[in-house]
């Protein structure tokens, strides 16, 4: 093959002189994604001790949903405070941090929107609902962060949700991952090659976006095709090694004295 | 120009470098080669100032690149124009409606006058037999045609130093030849290559030294 | 042992507060440098135990009790420096949430329970440990120096009360802020924490020190250390074993209530009088006062009370300690992971 010549200008030392120009939008969406990816990432590692079946906890972080949501006595709620506290101090310091911080601003908000109602003289009940919002969301998270998503989306079976809803979720998370990692790497691209004033920041971004967009319908055709030639034929079999076990009971023992604890202090017994 | 002090850098926790230290001269053709995982992309990622180093320096000109220094604006973009970076997948560097903005894009954002932007354009395309993908969007261009329009966006900026991730896969043997060829007159015209591969001999003729990384996460230089 | 508002002027807290400063400063720095990550977030487990010890009150005949802190167990356990900052967060969260103790006196409860304490405890204990190298010679250092070590610590709170009625006087001559001077403050402190609370603290020492030696002696090197079930084991069973402190009637030697304290007949009389500086003094509703939670049982409120001071403690440990960033050991080799 003959020698390539490079142009002119190619053989020349590029003299350039960038003037300013933001792009805190790239960097900005880097780190959400980032933060995003992480999370997913840093959740499917999660096997906290997760003996005994998941639908059990499931089950168990309802049921303490249910009855924070529906109490209305102050010291029931610290009882609830209480376990979840202690159920914190099993967790390593930087989720203890994720935890607490999404609970108390779950928690400001709902103050802030119930300003309002204190001012036109509500029940006095009304306070307690920040407190309930810090605590559900406090429970929620806890079981986010000690069950990987995989676990929990596969212990909605022992609910009868349907195979294909579960299935979908599974490949939704799935994708969520690797399509991040995709625009991840298409904003550091964009980010190398963006040595300077770009007026045209809206149509790189959404650039960005449709590639991805494309890549995924790519990808869950590439992903069905490679389905069928797994003589996938439309039903998703079951497939469970777990049964109950003991720690499960323990969870529904703990769930029973709750309830009871609670009709105690709601003074059912009374 | 480009030096490593002593680098480390690890993946949560992991140490995927240990001790790296290398120092390229302006017009080197270096190859990073080593078997996967041992730590070529981290080192390729260090240079684009995308990540920096746990441990050590990486120094640039004289200038440690550190994460508040890569903040300063007009210095990253100084920065990124002078080091370019050809990812191995394309798909993640092309995001532009056409091949023709794809090339344009670099430059543009340079503020070069017009007819730069399109003479440079024009070369690439000519420099790289482009004609016929130049109205194309690159998403639907085959993986050698991604590449290469790949190549081409980066050419456009003109940077001094071209980094690239094992441009070879995905390749036909006509384009890879097409490569080697490209790649020499990169160096010709003084430019500096850092390139990562697997490829035995692929590159031989024109690099310098490489750069060999064990599975220790150690580099040695060899000379070739 | 915990001073609560409107006891001490406002100025003497300020000073006080202001000795603490530096304390703290340099306290910080030394943790910082010299306390490894993870075992900074088993300092909250620590600051959990000297939290619960300080819960059991131990009931002196006349009708007031008193407690162990376990400051010096943490110095031994972890250097004083450490100890120092774990007690001042049990006794910010005691203020905080369970008044007791007041927040414009925690200046001077840090001062004489986070740092006179830890720092006289610990230095008694290296001293005496130099020429008692025997593992028994290590329990009776550690026993003398925690006995030292609070009272040293009473006898501080002591003064601190003893010098208001010197300093702060009204025009009738009635005392502003406490009413009792040196004369009548150092017996009263001193007789319970000679006897019975000073021996309290040296059994709580001893006995945690000797069971972490058995289940955790990895906890007493310097390097590495885990959280271990044990640990959590003995603080659970200290926890359950707090409405035990309840029994104890009456109130500890200077923490009455404002009205309780025109009752007290230390001056051969009763005060007949409540200071002024006290009566319309600063007041501070706690979250749970005196460990007791609005519509449940004491004995209930209180195990609640200690489990969620514990757990704070520990929370606010292990989240502090995630902010020091982890060393990362590039010497060692990827393979042998």
């Amino acid at each position: 093959m003959a020698e390539l010549k490079l142009p002119e200008w190619a053989m020349r030392e590029e003299n350039y002189k960038p003037s300013g120009d933001r792009d805190f939008f790239i960097s900005r969406s880097l780190l959400r994604l980032m933060g995003v990816l992480l999370h997913i990432r840093r959740q499917a590692k999660n096997v906290m001790n997760y003996k005994g079946l998941a639908a059990g906890r499931l089950l168990f972080v309802f049921i303490v949903v249910l009855l924070t949501v529906g109490t209305r006595m102050g010291a029931f709620l610290l009882l609830v405070l209480t376990g979840e506290l202690v159920l914190l101090c099993f967790m390593p310091g930087s989720t203890i941090l994720r935890i607490l911080r999404n609970a108390l601003l779950a928690m400001l908000f709902s103050a802030l929107v119930l300003l309002p109602a204190l001012f036109l003289g509500s029940a006095p009940a009304i306070v307690l609902i920040p407190l309930k919002t810090f605590l559900t969301v406090m429970c929620l998270s806890i079981l986010n962060e000690s069950l990987p998503w995989h676990v929990l989306t596969a212990s909605l079976r022992v609910f009868h949700v349907p195979q294909i809803f579960i299935q979908i979720l599974d490949i939704t998370l799935k994708y969520i991952v690797l399509l991040g990692e995709i625009s991840l790497e298409m904003l550091y691209a964009l980010k190398l090659r963006s040595v300077g004033r770009n007026p045209m920041k809206k149509q790189a971004f959404s650039g960005v976006l449709g590639v991805t967009f494309l890549k995924s319908r790519e990808m869950s055709e590439e992903m069905y095709r490679a389905m069928i030639c797994r003589c996938f034929t439309g039903d998703y079999p079951v497939f469970s090694g777990k049964r109950w076990q003991v720690q499960d009971a323990l969870l529904l023992v703990s769930a029973s004295v709750l309830v009871l604890v609670y009709s105690y202090i709601e003074g059912a017994f009374l | 120009m480009i030096e490593f002090q002593d680098v480390c850098y690890a993946y949560e926790r992991i140490p995927v470098l240990q001790h790296v230290n290398f120092t390229i001269q302006p017009g080197d053709a270096v190859l990073l080669a080593g078997p996967n995982g041992t730590g070529k992309s981290t080192i390729l990622k260090i240079l684009n100032g995308l990540i920096y180093p746990g441990q050590g320096k990486y120094l640039f000109y004289g200038r440690e690149i550190t994460e508040k220094l890569m903040r300063e604006h007009k210095y990253s973009k100084w920065y990124h124009q002078k080091v370019g970076f050809v990812w191995q997948n394309p798909d993640v560097q092309l995001f532009c409606g056409s091949v023709e903005e794809e090339l344009a894009f670099g430059p543009q954002q340079m503020g070069l006058p017009e007819e730069e932007v399109l003479r440079r354009v024009e070369d690439a395309i000519a420099l790289l037999h482009l004609e016929n993908l130049r109205m194309r969007a690159p998403y639907y261009l085959s993986g050698g045609e991604k590449k290469k329009t790949a190549i081409a966006a980066i050419l456009t900026m003109n940077p001094e130093i071209w980094t690239m991730d094992e441009p070879l896969s995905a390749l036909d043997e006509k384009t890879q030849l097409w490569l080697v060829d490209f790649l020499k007159a990169l160096k010709k015209s003084g430019k500096t290559l850092i390139i990562s591969t697997h490829d035995k001999t692929f590159a031989r003729d024109f690099a310098d030294y490489r750069i060999l990384l064990n599975e220790e996460h150690e580099a040695r230089i060899e000379t070739l | 042992m915990h001073i609560p508002d409107n006891y001490l002027s406002p100025s003497t807290c300020a000073v006080m507060g202001a000795v603490m400063l530096p304390v703290w400063y340099i306290a910080v720095k030394k943790v910082k440098e010299e306390v490894p990550k993870d075992k900074l977030s088993l300092l909250g487990i620590g600051a959990a135990f000297s939290f619960l010890s300080m819960m059991f009150n131990v009931p002196l005949p006349g009708g007031t009790t008193g407690h162990a802190v376990g400051g010096t167990l943490l110095a031994i356990l972890f250097g004083p420096y450490a100890a120092c900052l774990a007690v001042t967060v049990a006794l910010f969260i005691q203020a905080l949430f369970f008044g007791d103790g007041g927040i414009l006196a925690f200046g001077a409860n840090c001062f004489n329970m986070a740092f006179v304490l830890p720092f006289t405890g610990w230095l008694v204990y290296s001293l005496l440990k130099k020429y008692l190298s025997s593992v028994k010679g290590e329990y009776i250092a550690a026993a003398f120096g925690s006995y030292v070590g609070i009272n040293a610590a009473a006898f501080c709170a002591a003064v601190e009360f003893g010098i208001q009625p010197l300093l702060f006087t009204d025009g009738v001559g009635q005392a502003l802020y406490c009413p009792y001077p040196l004369v009548i403050s150092i017996p009263a402190m001193m007789v319970g924490h000679i006897t019975l609370f000073g021996l309290a603290e040296v059994v709580f020492t001893t006995a945690v020190l000797a069971y972490l030696k058995k289940t955790s002696p990895e906890l007493l090197q310097t390097q590495r250390a885990k959280e271990s079930i044990s640990l959590y084991g003995l603080l659970a069973a200290l926890i359950v074993c707090t409405p035990a402190g309840l029994l104890a009637a009456g109130t500890a030697w200077g923490e009455w209530e404002p009205e309780e304290l025109a009752e007290q007949n230390f001056v051969g009389h009763a005060l007949g009088y409540t200071p002024s500086g006290m009566e319309n003094g600063f007041s501070f509703g706690a979250l749970f006062p005196d460990y007791s939670v609005a519509g449940l049982p004491d004995a209930f409120g209180y195990i609640l009370s200690a489990v969620i001071g514990t757990a704070l403690l520990i929370l606010i440990f292990k989240v502090v300690s995630s902010f020091f960033s982890d060393k990362i050991d590039y010497e060692k080799s990827v393979h042998g992971v």
